[in-house]
């Protein structure tokens, strides 16, 4: 059921869509109110989540089935995990508190967090002692005592944003006097070098139309990109629109390739040319590839001359003329173990075909990742064909299915973080940073008063006593879970907010559940980039167990700081998704939209957007060619800066001012600690974290562990059989994982999956085996480089041995003891 | 070559051009709050000229009725006089013209940007403007500002601070991220400004704006 803006709603339509809901339209007059809505009891119920949009069997308050909406080009498997989410044996069912710190107050027995008991406790009590927590250090602490910069991918929706939810709690309850974060983890090193390079984040941003590219590329890489896995998910509601672009392209028969260790999902899909390149060494191998074109002549040196500046700079690098080292295939093929003709080859194929090179995040979430992309950019500058159809790069096709059709859609917005003005973050220069970039958080722990340098500016670390944290799993996305153990024993208190437990919530001091999405109501776009619809995300069941939504729990708690008022801003979960739909319908006429009335489109439950016949045209960076002076990139030369004086100003030693190959802290070939790289790809079954928790892991877990892809060679010489439980280790930790010996990975080269959720045997105790398998005990800790201080989750070296002790049982998927 | 000596000959025709009034006691420089369009005359029916930016730097000139004659200085890119930016190199647009206006600049002093070896020439531009709604100050401007960027671009991601990126990069961030707002144009200018005006580079800009 759904409203098409491609044809004039009449109200003769949306009516005969009431009737198609079944028993459910019973209950549609009840949702039209403000504030009254109500799960249904029985019928069919639309909504959505980070999996994209379902339908909701419900049958005596209970949800029994979950079917992909009617319009979802190709639904993924995981929303089976989807429903089961809610009633999972992982579901925290009351607010908990930790029984030292119920007993002794914030900071008792850290050291026992993760192992001890949680007590139980009523709503009033649990709510009542996070309200004084935050006054207490707010008042002993100042406002560097509390890190809100909670981080993660929170379910989607504009109105249970939690995160913001949280933040808005804060500046109008507490003047906004916490410590936030910036960045990410997923593209933390890409997102601050591209501005520098092309004035952008390019990492969020929308593609070239895939239409144009099955048209016009001639040659599509994936370097270190698994679009066909990484689309099944999307930030707000995915489309999924991707996959039949993928099969169109399929279709023309044309040339794929894909640089990567491992035969990707993409791989298999396009049955692709595979290079199997060393790990970490992708800018090796491009600086060999520009060594080809540049001494064959095939690059474009107009392009050059007219859309880039300082290629004259990085030239001696290339050649070898400023530090005796040509860049050469030969040099290259040493390091990325690709042979030096191959490189050559692709240096012709790239020259002589429109190529598109599209790459994900995996290649900068590294020791130096600056450079892959900034490298990337430069090969692509070469060859002169950005903002030519189909030719150039990418950096956002393999998320948020980048590259599908931009809708003419009206627009919605969301609830504001509550902060008024920038100047309210004054306090920071006093106190320490009031924002450290994102994975700097257990180095912010241990060092407070440390200075830190971040793209050219220089910060202190402020003191931090409290963490409050909702809608993510540091515990998962943090690298060296050791360390980190021991870093959050400097807290004296912790609060997390989630409706599951978490290895962070079993590690938190005060509890609070949560509900789903599924068990509130809420509003949402359909598309991350093609924005086609706008989604009523109905409440499907009501709350199970003592779980509240994420906007009453802060609601109660921004009233016990006396800024209630404030927060709801006299409004309720109802009422702030019809303002949020009816601001949006205002740019309607501007747009040329007819957008239907709130409560037509909630008793449909969605509205679909037409797309323009331009949006199938778009070429990325077709304006910039077109007019490089007036349409002038941000950069201070207002183009390509293959050699930034910004970034060389800044005389950072891990970052200079062209890209360059920098030996990393470990890899194959280099500094070797281990024999074996970690390859710590996102899932293919989850989303990061989410769903592990839910019955879908049965479908990949091996002997009930995370899964270690390994190579047959490998194994063999390990004597590790496909299925055996393995311990994989190196300095920095230990976990088991069940083995899946397989030859498509290259050798030298494990896959384990980040999110597996962490299930340490002796929790608190650093060291300590993993019994279910979280990959981030064993990835380094350290930042790309002084410039992005972003993390390196993709860096680090390990050993697998079969494993023969007595086998631990994985708990981490129960309750903990008293929860 | 062609360039400068076109150049010579528009300033000494600036010069002569230029009204003894203004030159000893110039009016004080209002801040334009909201986008108009620019005229050659005090005259509907003849198309605009172009259009001036949220922020741009006005001194009002002369009054007939509803419209009012202001000059603006900026600065230019060799090759791009169509727009008028707030700093040499520093690409806070306030202006921008249709091709045939360009002839209507006054140009004056020329320098290379230190970084980028870019040319840059100091310019002046006169026109009509139709009830504009000017500010004394730019804190004036931002008290609009704040709140828009405030409660509009913390909805979807984290605040982002201002002061992380450059006015240059703040432009591209706006080009992608404005249309997801839903905000009208002149709103997801009126940010970018804000933005750019409390970017890393702020200070240079406001040194710049001084002289």
């Amino acid at each position: 059921m759904s409203i098409h803006t491609t044809k004039t709603v009449t109200r003769r339509g949306l009516l005969k869509g009431a009737t198609a809901l079944g028993a459910f339209s019973a209950f549609a007059p009840a949702l039209l109110r403000a504030g009254a809505a109500q799960a249904a009891e029985a019928g069919d119920i639309l909504s959505g989540s980070h999996w994209g949009a379902f339908n909701a069997t419900v049958e005596n308050g209970v949800w029994t089935k979950i079917t992909p909406w009617d319009q979802d080009p190709r639904p993924t498997p995981m929303l089976e995990g989807v429903m089961d989410s809610v009633y999972s044996p992982s579901r925290i069912k009351y607010p908990m508190v930790r029984k030292a710190f119920l007993e002794n107050g914030p900071g008792a027995s850290p050291e026992n967090r993760g192992s001890e008991e949680f007590v139980r406790v009523d709503w009033d009590t649990a709510l009542e002692l996070v309200t004084n927590e935050l006054r207490r250090v707010s008042e002993t602490h100042g406002p560097g005592g509390l890190y809100a910069g909670s981080y993660g991918w929170q379910s989607p929706g504009k109105l249970h944003n939690c995160q913001n939810l949280l933040r808005r709690t804060l500046n109008v309850g507490l003047d906004g006097k916490f410590v936030n974060d910036s960045g990410d983890y997923s593209a933390g090193a890409s997102q601050i070098i591209m501005p520098h390079v092309l004035g952008t984040l390019e990492v969020y941003e929308q593609q070239t139309a895939w239409p144009v590219v099955v048209e016009n590329t001639d040659v599509l890489v994936f370097w270190g990109a698994d679009p066909v896995k990484t689309n099944q998910i999307g930030y707000v509601v995915p489309d999924h629109e991707t996959y039949a672009h993928l099969e169109e392209f399929k279709k023309t028969g044309k040339k794929v390739i894909v640089i990567d260790p491992i035969r990707t999902e993409t791989a298999k899909f396009f049955d692709a040319e595979w290079i199997p390149v060393r790990p970490h060494t992708d800018v090796a191998l491009m600086l060999g590839v520009a060594h080809a074109l540049y001494s064959e002549d095939l690059h474009d040196q107009d392009f050059l001359d007219e859309y880039t500046a300082g290629f004259e700079k990085f030239l001696p690098y290339l050649t070898g003329e400023s530090d005796g080292t040509p860049k050469t295939p030969e040099w290259a093929a040493e390091i990325c173990e690709v042979p030096a003709d191959q490189i050559r080859e692709l240096a012709k194929l790239f020259s002589d075909n429109r190529t598109m090179l599209t790459s994900g995040y995996a290649i900068q979430r590294q020791h130096h990742g600056e450079q892959s992309h900034w490298m990337l950019v430069t090969l692509a500058s070469m060859l002169g064909q950005i903002g030519l159809p189909g030719g150039g790069f990418g950096l956002s096709y393999h998320y948020g299915n980048g590259g599908s059709l931009s809708a003419n859609s009206v627009i919605l917005s969301g609830l504001s973080d509550g902060g008024t003005a920038v100047e309210g973050m004054a306090w920071a220069t006093e106190t320490g940073a009031a924002s450290i970039p994102v994975c700097r958080i257990v180095e912010m722990l241990e060092n407070p008063g440390g200075e830190f340098d971040f793209n050219g500016t220089r910060a202190t670390y402020p003191e931090v006593k409290m963490v409050y944290w909702v809608g993510g799993n540091p515990f998962s996305h943090h690298q060296d879970r050791n360390r980190m153990v021991k870093a959050w024993q400097k807290l004296e208190t912790v609060i997390v907010q989630d409706f599951q437990w978490t290895a962070t919530a079993r590690f938190a001091d005060i509890v609070l559940p949560a509900t789903t999405s599924y068990e509130r109501n809420d509003i949402e776009h359909i598309g991350d980039y093609s924005l086609k619809a706008i989604l009523g995300m109905k409440k499907i069941v009501d709350p199970v167990f003592e779980s509240r939504t994420d906007f009453d729990i802060f609601t109660d708690i921004a009233t016990r700081l006396g800024a209630g008022e404030a927060f709801t801003e006299g409004k309720d979960e109802m009422a702030w998704i019809k303002g949020f739909y009816e601001d949006a319908a205002k740019q309607g006429p501007a747009k040329g939209v007819e957008v239907p009335k709130f409560d037509d489109f909630w008793d449909a439950g969605v509205v679909v957007f037409e797309v323009p016949e331009s949006a199938s045209q778009f070429v990325r960076y077709a304006d910039y060619r077109d007019d490089p002076l007036l349409e002038p990139l941000g950069t201070p030369t207002g183009k390509i800066e293959i050699f930034s004086r910004n970034i060389e100003k800044m005389g950072y030693d891990d970052c200079g001012p062209h890209p360059t190959w920098m030996e990393p802290i470990e890899r194959l070939g280099g500094n070797e600690p281990y024999p074996l790289h970690i390859d710590s790809g996102h899932p293919n079954n989850r989303l990061h974290s989410q769903l592990c928790g839910t019955k879908i892991r049965e479908g990949y877990a091996v002997a009930g562990r995370e899964p270690c892809v390994i190579n047959t060679a490998d194994a063999e010489a390990r004597g590790i059989a496909d299925g055996d439980v393995v311990r994989v280790f190196n300095d920095r930790g230990q976990v088991l994982a069940g083995a899946v010996v397989s030859d498509d990975i290259r050798p030298s080269v494990i896959r384990m999956y980040e999110g597996g959720w962490y299930d340490p045997v002796n929790a608190g105790e650093p060291g300590s085996l993993d019994a279910y398998g979280d990959v981030n005990c064993l990835t380094v800790p350290i930042s790309t480089s002084k410039l992005a201080q972003a993390n390196c989750g993709h860096t680090g070296l390990a050993d697998v041995e079969k494993f023969t002790g007595d086998l631990p049982a994985v708990n981490v998927f129960e309750a903990p003891a008293g929860g | 070559m062609r360039y400068l000596s076109h150049l010579a000959m528009t300033v000494t025709l600036a010069l002569f051009l230029s009204t003894p009034t203004h030159a000893q006691n110039p009016p004080a420089v209002s801040y334009l709050d909201g986008t108009v369009a620019l005229s050659a005359a005090p005259d509907h029916s003849m198309p605009p000229i172009g259009k001036l930016l949220v922020t741009a730097p006005l001194r009002p000139l002369s009054r007939e009725g509803d419209w009012l004659r202001v000059s603006m200085q900026g600065w230019t890119q060799a090759g791009a006089e169509r727009a008028i930016y707030a700093a040499p190199g520093i690409r806070v647009l306030h202006a921008v013209l249709s091709s045939s206006a360009v002839e209507m600049l006054v140009f004056s002093e020329q320098i290379a940007d230190p970084d980028t070896a870019q040319l840059w020439t100091k310019t002046e531009l006169q026109g009509w403007i139709k009830t504009p709604d000017l500010k004394p100050s730019l804190r004036d401007i931002w008290a609009r500002a704040e709140p828009l960027f405030a409660q509009r671009c913390t909805a979807c991601h984290q605040r982002r601070i201002p002061h992380h990126y450059t006015a240059n990069q703040w432009t591209s961030h706006l080009k992608v991220m404005g249309p997801r707002t839903g905000l009208p144009k002149d709103d997801q200018f009126l940010i970018r400004a804000y933005l750019q005006y409390h970017a890393k580079d702020a200070d240079r800009l406001a040194r710049a704006a001084v002289q």
